[in-house]
């Protein structure tokens, strides 16, 4: 009976010094945790955040095909392969490279190829935790309107949606270059390579303008998020593929906007030098190069 | 006795709420759901983004936006975040500011026409918000339609 009333005793004297830990734990981290709680000094610097935001790759793919090319399924990432992607680095890429291949599966309509590419990057995303909980819902839907094909689309944009969102603001802003790469590399060798593309005619050649575009950012992300080692690597794989875009000329001129009278705002850049040569056979080698190197 | 851990289990409680609550960011998820539409003929665009806003922050949203595209920008915001700066800026030597909703009295949405694709700067901001400790959700929507060739 003693033994028991001094272990309660015991018990309750371990219990109020670990409550009063925990208070002086939080009341630190309510204290200090805050930024704004600095001095006057510092509470009048603006702080800036900049982060990136590049287009999805089914809005790269459909910005360079516009319908102009075939559906060419011997292309697309092998899923029986997914399981010899074992580093993070691969996961990552191979996670925008199979985002790129259910947009262009969707957008020729081959809902059940979606579907596929659809159930492992729901499983890959699950895997590496990139994942809100609000996917769960998104499988459901999908098997749901199997056989509309605009649900496929919409799914797929929902899908895209979270899992970005999810890591900006988780502050994963790393693993989202890796993703984005994976999805621009694949979208490009994809419009590059189907059958029917129209590579070498002028239409198609100022849209490299656009990947250059995207690519520079690209390599942005790399060098800020990345951790070195994978920067490092990341930047030896795109090295050619940088150099061959990098034959196509930067515009010269700054942009300019002006309002029209319907509210408008119109911005461009005017006699913009955008050619000097024809890069567009060393950025194929290049992209097939690249997309090599990744996708078994 | 009884008092005692009741006074220290509520002061454990209320303080973790509020630590954690400033503590960590706000989930801001899918808050740009809230701005405004485009449009019909217009198409959502991956760029849309939530953010936390706070007294003094700017976010700034590097962006590709395509040629012969238009794009409709809405941003909003938390009531108490009170009016949403937001300016489009052109990513290139000059940084040159292309739009600017201050001089449009703080409109929260632009229809704007891109002649060729461009890397710019979507900044949003709240100039009006001056709580010190905390924060709000904005957010940035984006559309596009492609024009015709």
């Amino acid at each position: 009976m003693i033994k028991s009333f001094r272990n309660i005793k015991i018990f309750h004297r371990g219990y109020k010094r670990l409550n009063l830990l925990l208070i002086t734990v939080l009341c630190t981290t309510y204290v200090f945790g805050n930024s704004p709680g600095l001095t006057n000094n510092q509470e009048n610097i603006e702080m800036e955040i900049e982060f990136y935001a590049i287009p999805s790759p089914d809005e790269i793919l459909e910005y360079i095909h516009r319908n102009e090319i075939e559906y060419t399924p011997s292309l697309m990432a092998d899923l029986a392969k997914r399981d010899q992607y074992v580093t993070y680095k691969e996961r990552l890429v191979m996670y925008g490279v199979y985002m790129a291949n259910m947009a262009y599966a969707a957008s020729f309509d081959q809902t059940n190829t979606a579907l596929r590419y659809f159930n492992i990057i729901e499983e890959t995303g699950r895997n590496m935790n990139i994942f809100p909980p609000e996917i769960d819902q998104l499988g459901e839907r999908l098997m749901q309107n199997i056989n509309n094909m605009d649900s496929v689309n919409y799914i797929y944009d929902e899908l895209y949606l979270l899992t970005i969102s999810n890591l900006h603001e988780t502050d994963r802003f790393g693993e989202y270059a890796l993703i984005t790469a994976g999805g621009f590399i694949e979208s490009i060798y994809l419009a590059l390579n189907s059958r029917g593309s129209k590579i070498k005619e002028n239409e198609f050649m100022m849209r490299i303008w656009d990947q250059k575009m995207i690519l520079k950012q690209l390599n942005q992300m790399f060098e800020r998020y990345l951790s070195p080692s994978v920067k490092n690597q990341i930047t030896l794989e795109f090295a050619e593929l940088n150099e061959a875009y990098h034959q196509f000329a930067d515009a010269d001129n700054p942009a300019t906007s002006e309002r029209e009278e319907s509210g408008r705002i119109v911005i461009g850049t005017v006699n913009a030098n955008r050619s000097i040569s024809n890069p567009i056979d060393q950025i194929h080698k290049e992209v097939n190069k690249l997309r090599s190197k990744w996708v078994q | 006795m009884k008092e005692k851990f009741l006074v220290h289990t509520i002061l454990t409680l209320l303080l973790g709420t509020l630590a954690i609550q400033d503590g960590y960011s706000q989930n801001c998820r899918g808050y740009e759901r809230r701005c405004d539409s485009a449009p019909r003929y217009f198409q959502s665009s991956s760029l849309s983004r939530a953010v936390t806003l706070r007294k003094g922050r700017k976010i700034v949203i590097n962006q590709t936006f395509f040629g012969n595209r238009e794009y409709f920008i809405s941003v909003c915001g938390h009531n108490r975040l009170g009016k949403i700066h937001f300016r489009l800026i052109a990513d290139d030597e000059d940084q040159t500011i292309l739009y600017d909703n201050a001089a449009d009295d703080f409109k929260e949405s632009q229809l704007f026409v891109i002649l060729n694709t461009m890397a710019v700067k979507v900044e949003i901001s709240a100039p009006h918000y001056f709580d010190d400790r905390g924060s709000e959700c904005a957010g940035v929507r984006i559309f596009y339609n492609q024009q015709r060739d």
